[in-house]
């Protein structure tokens, strides 16, 4: 989540807790039709040229809430067609994913370097200098740069004394870290699906709103309303997402207001992980691989499998601390249905698996989550309860932030084996994340333990957060140091 | 200075926590200039819901209360101004 994107926020915001206050009132479908009405009334714009445009993004909005399809502007469809397909009390998902508005892309120029007002027209002209292509001529007030001619090499940028000449990128291309993002006929921006690895941070970074994914909000309030046993897990960065008043043990208890038959944290299931991780490297590296890449991030996992097929089998075997603590539940109660609630918009994907789909049944964002919380008026801050939480070791909450996975595989495996020197070495950007596997393919990490995070910063920084990077991390550490258990080996509960 | 940001659902929800982080800064720039600004913190506090929102059908969500002076549907930069603005020496 971008702080400073405020309207944008509060505009996809408003769309969780409308469709989530459906939901829970059970309120008939075809009031979607008048929702975006609801939402933006008058008839003065706010936000973009007029005030039906906004309506008819919103609109797209609600229904990939709803977990439609988005409309394409050329094609005549009702609001609410397809609408009976998702009116059910089990999560549906059809990708893609993430999804472009198009109407709600304004077609930004794609990377170009644009001379600005500042350039003097000097007599030195560096600029033109040093352009290894001779694409920069001096106009009559400023320098001119042949975008035919330009290579985008930058140096013009570097050379000029004034800092006339500015990159200028699209945001949502910028922020792809796997190059996914072309044009469209129109010039609006257009996914490449088979590249995407749902990442979200072309959601993040789009300042017009235009990219969307698809939520299960209104299926799983569905279901938490029907006599189903629907358990809710939380993962590790959920610490300080909902404001600084509301302790996890508030978070925990307001989870449960929504209908939720109990809350475990993800962290339980991030010390199976770290075991399994543990054991494997020691056993696998350097006999069967010669370096391993961890498993928990489903996009960095993706990004491997597809863009370096011949060394997705080095990343671990392991599954996802999502799926462990699912396992675990499902152990306690067969019946149970799981709810997966993380920062985290991936997981989606992740829960469609073969292997996965028997045990995370619905996954929804911490965004999501305050959606439902505002439409049953649940105040954290005043929910009364004691009981302190302990799921989970100290190195398994730890997950949350980058470099926490591959510190706690590194720790746990050198209480197996105090003999082996361990290697680490992580990235947490797509961008990283795919430099980091190029050198790993040519050689140059060998006996390394690899830790893979497609968010900056770790799953703190992942699309559907609440709260600022900088106070998570804060509240991350405090809810590390009040753990119990030190390491996964102390953990009672998965012992 | 008092500064008061509610931090119930309905505030933070639509963007009381952004608020926060970004009056939480100011000091930096008001402590550091004592010519234009009076020497004199700011506090900042995060409160529960104040409840106003509950008893109105209107959006006021997010609510600051500078100085004990509600404002409604606040935004950063109208907060920021507002304290600044009153921080300023005559």
């Amino acid at each position: 989540m971008k702080e400073s994107y405020v309207d944008l926020i509060n505009i996809r915001r408003q769309v969780f807790a409308k469709i989530a206050k459906m939901a829970y009132e059970g309120t008939d479908l075809s009031a979607l039709e008048r929702a975006s009405f609801e939402i933006l009334p008058g008839e003065v714009a706010r936000y973009r040229d007029s005030i039906f445009r906004e309506r008819a993004i919103v609109v797209e909005r609600l229904r990939l809430t709803m977990g439609l399809e988005v409309r394409r502007p050329s094609e005549y469809h009702m609001v609410s067609d397809g609408i009976s397909d998702v009116d059910v009390n089990e999560a549906r998902l059809f990708e893609p994913l993430v999804n472009v508005i198009t109407h709600a892309c304004e077609a930004c120029p794609t990377k170009a370097y644009v001379v600005t007002d500042n350039c003097r027209k000097c007599l030195a002209h560096p600029c033109s200098n040093v352009c290894p292509v001779n694409a920069i001529t001096i106009g009559k007030s400023r320098a001119i740069i042949d975008q035919e001619k330009c290579i985008k090499c930058g140096r013009c940028k570097d050379a000029c004394p004034y800092s006339a000449i500015v990159k200028y990128e699209r945001p949502c291309a910028e922020a792809c870290g796997v190059n996914a993002i072309g044009s469209d006929e129109l010039g609006r921006a257009k996914i490449d699906h088979n590249k995407c690895v749902s990442c979200g941070r072309c959601i993040v970074y789009c300042p017009y709103g235009a990219i969307s994914d698809k939520s299960q909000i209104y299926q799983l309030i569905k279901a938490l309303k029907s006599p189903q046993r629907i358990y809710a897990m939380v993962a590790p960065s959920f610490l300080g997402q909902f404001g600084p008043l509301a302790t996890p043990e508030q978070i925990f208890e307001g989870i449960r207001q929504l209908g939720f038959t109990d809350v475990i944290e993800v962290s339980l299931g991030a010390d199976l992980t770290t075991l399994h991780e543990a054991k494997e490297y020691l056993e696998r590296v350097p006999k069967e691989i010669p370096f391993m890449g961890t498993s928990c991030c489903n996009s960095w996992a993706i990004m491997v499998e597809k863009m370096f097929p011949a060394q997705y089998d080095y990343i671990s075997d392991s599954a996802s601390p999502m799926v462990y603590t699912a396992k675990y539940i499902k152990e306690k109660d067969p019946q149970a249905k799981i709810a997966f609630i993380g920062p985290c918009i991936s997981k989606k994907l992740e829960a469609l698996r073969e292997d996965v789909k028997d045990f995370v049944h619905f996954v929804l964002t911490f965004e999501e989550l305050m959606g439902m919380f505002v439409a049953k008026d649940v105040e954290l801050s005043e929910i009364e309860v004691e009981k302190s939480i302990q799921d989970a070791s100290a190195l398994g909450r730890g997950y949350a932030i980058a470099g926490g996975v591959a510190e706690a595989v590194k720790k746990t495996a050198q209480m197996l084996d105090p003999t082996r020197e361990i290697t680490v070495e992580g990235a947490s950007t797509l961008h990283e994340c795919v430099k980091l596997m190029m050198l790993a393919k040519a050689g140059k990490k060998n006996g390394y333990l690899l830790e893979g995070m497609a968010c900056p910063g770790g799953c703190i920084a992942g699309p559907g957060t609440l709260a600022s990077v900088t106070r998570v991390r804060k509240a991350v550490a405090d809810f590390k140091a009040q753990a119990q258990y030190k390491t996964p080996y102390d953990n009672e509960k998965i012992q | 200075m008092k500064i008061k940001v509610c931090v119930g659902s309905n505030c933070m929800f639509l963007g009381s926590l952004n608020i926060l982080d970004q009056i939480e800064n100011l000091n930096d720039i008001i402590l550091g200039d004592n010519e234009f600004y009076r020497d004199e913190p700011i506090e900042v506090e995060a409160v529960k819901c104040l409840g106003l929102c509950k008893v109105t059908e209107d959006n006021i969500a997010p609510i600051v209360m500078i100085d004990g002076e509600p404002m409604f549907r606040a935004s950063s930069q109208l907060v920021m101004e507002k304290i600044l603005s009153k921080m300023k020496r005559n």
